[in-house]
């Protein structure tokens, strides 16, 4: 009977060993596997980074068809293996979140695209692509149908990944928004189309990312070759003016009878508008290619709208506007002082072109660390379709049957303000007059440079 | 009275800018390129100033500044780039010159860096 019990206790105890062994042993594959997940994760990272770096390796592989097919490859794999891995849930804030968040920081952080996550809720995310190719360029690739050209390496990464998961982005908005100078995308993250055309999404857009980046060298090719053209005739512009100039203001010297006087008068003044146009072009060159530099000096900016108002009433330009500076007595600050002239002056220039004559005011204030400049005229106004456009390249506030100029003043403007990280806006009504407020920050903030020299364009 | 030495190509500007500065009491000595400028030079010739176009056919901009910069006794005459181009300043810096006109410039902008340059030099 003991023997017997004995036994069993031991058929028992290999039984209850065996057990032991097979816990242990999933114990152990489930730590190995949860082990697995985060090294697949942490590879995830890896990858990640090391795409970016990638990316920037080629300087802006935006413009490098063959290195975004490759990356965008390589993105799209690493997303799918992730999601096998850890699963993927829409509405829940858990890893997957977390992951996209972390690879918008990532791509943002090393300049990679200029891509903000505005919001990520309910699997709609909310983006901003900054100070790209402006509207024009915008426009056109919109109208050929290359709808999502900017974010596309981000946006054809996050379809190869999400395809094999039933999912899909949904495009909800794509925008140029003027006043932030960015594109608006909202994109949803929405069930494919069961019955819906061929469920080819991840074909289709590397298609489309081809399409996208060939039109998008032909639109840089063309910007380059308009540079380029407006660049040589400005340059050749330069030297007769220059020789015209410097004759004239000898001749101005000389003592000539009244008829000549008067009609060196006018050489002067034309002269002069010549040389404010020939300015204007180079300068939009140079903005364009990013080859401005800003001199940062300590300036009065009191002291300087003075200074521009004086030589408008010495060039004789005032037309019989009054000018009035009000404000603080003095308001210094670390600025380009050549560049903040040509700011001021562009203003000055506009509320006397569109003043009517009227008096124009002038405020120079500073709060908070902040200088305001604020320029006011009371004449024809600006109409609302008009505003939308005022501060793009080669655009006009009215019709170019009644004011020249080439449109780039306001454009010019602008681009000085914020190398200079400040802002200019403007309020207006047709018949009521303008308001031009510039607000600058007295000192540099540390990212300026940044700002500065991030054109997406050209080189 | 200092001297001034003119190199541009083109005869019109040189024209104009020999009126001003001779105006202004310089002496003016003008070249209608680079060669024709280093001949001065090697013959003798010790400006207060060279104002110095780039683009000019024979010899450039470029290669006089070179030439000048190997020959010690002309290497440290002070040297103001005159450019139409949009990178006037970079110019400047790179021919380790004593400033730039960027075309169109005014009279009183060629006055004054022409006596800045040659006060400093004296």
């Amino acid at each position: 009977m003991s023997e017997q019990l004995a036994e069993v206790r031991g058929e028992r105890g290999d039984e209850v060993a065996e057990l032991r062994a097979r816990i242990e042993e999933l114990e152990r594959r489930l730590a190995s596997a949860e082990k697995r997940g985060e090294d697949e994760r942490t590879r995830f990272r890896a990858t990640l980074y090391e795409a970016v770096l990638y990316g920037l390796g080629r300087t802006l592989s935006l413009y490098d068809p063959a290195s975004v097919r490759v990356l965008v490859r390589e993105m799209g794999r690493r997303i799918r293996e992730y999601f096998e891995e850890v699963g993927y849930h829409v509405s829940s804030g858990s890893t997957p979140k977390e992951v996209f968040e972390n690879t918008t920081a990532f791509f943002v952080a090393n300049g990679f695209v200029d891509f903000e996550v505005v919001s990520w809720t309910d699997g709609l995310i909310r983006g901003r692509w900054r100070h790209l190719l402006g509207l024009r360029a915008y426009q056109r690739i919109v109208a050929a149908g290359g709808q999502t050209f900017i974010s596309c390496p981000l946006n054809a990464m996050l379809h190869d990944g999400l395809e094999p998961l039933g999912k899909e982005l949904a495009l909800e908005k794509n925008e140029f928004d003027l006043e932030k100078d960015c594109v608006e995308s909202w994109e949803r993250i929405a069930d494919l189309e069961p019955d819906g055309p061929e469920p080819d999404t991840g074909r289709h857009l590397s298609l489309d990312a081809e399409r996208v980046l060939e039109l998008e060298r032909e639109q840089s090719r063309q910007l380059r070759v308009r540079d380029d053209f407006i660049r040589i005739a400005s340059h050749e512009l330069a030297t007769p003016l220059t020789a015209m100039e410097l004759t004239l203001s000898r001749l101005e010297k000389a003592d000539l009878p009244n008829g000549a006087a008067r009609a060196t008068k006018v050489l002067r003044r034309q002269v002069h508008r010549l040389k404010l146009l020939v300015t204007e072009m180079l300068d939009t060159t140079r903005l364009q290619i990013g080859r401005i530099k800003l001199e940062r000096e300590s300036v009065d900016l009191v002291q300087l709208t003075r200074g521009v108002i004086d030589s408008l009433e010495a060039g004789r330009q005032l037309k019989g506007c009054a000018i009035e500076l009000r404000g603080a007595g003095s308001v210094v600050g670390t600025w380009d002082s050549a560049r903040l002239e040509q700011v001021v002056s562009n203003l000055l220039d506009n509320a006397i072109k569109y003043g009517e004559g009227r008096p124009i005011t002038v405020d120079v204030t500073a709060k908070d660390g902040r200088a305001h400049l604020v320029v006011r005229d009371r004449g024809i106004g600006i109409s609302p379709e008009a505003m939308k456009r005022l501060f793009n390249p080669f655009e006009r506030g009215v019709s170019v049957q009644h004011y020249g100029g080439l449109g780039l003043g306001l454009y010019i403007a602008r681009r000085i303000v914020r190398m200079h990280g400040g802002t200019i806006s403007v309020e207006s009504e047709p018949g009521k007059g303008a308001v031009f407020d510039v607000e600058l920050p007295l000192a540099p903030k540390i990212d300026d440079a940044f700002l500065v020299e991030s054109p997406l364009m050209g080189r | 009275m200092s001297v001034v030495l003119l190199v541009d190509d083109d005869i019109d500007i040189r024209e104009a800018e020999e009126l001003v500065l001779e105006d202004a009491g310089y002496r003016v000595v003008s070249a209608a390129n680079g060669e024709e400028a280093l001949a001065a030079l090697e013959n003798g010739l010790r400006p207060a100033v060279i104002l110095l176009d780039l683009m000019m056919p024979v010899m450039n901009g470029w290669e006089l500044r070179e030439r000048m910069l190997r020959d010690a006794t002309i290497a440290s005459i002070p040297v103001v780039v005159v450019t139409g181009d949009t990178m006037a300043a970079q110019r400047a810096k790179s021919l380790a010159a004593a400033g730039y006109l960027a075309k169109p410039f005014a009279t009183e902008e060629l006055l004054a860096i022409v006596a800045r340059v040659t006060a400093a030099d004296s």
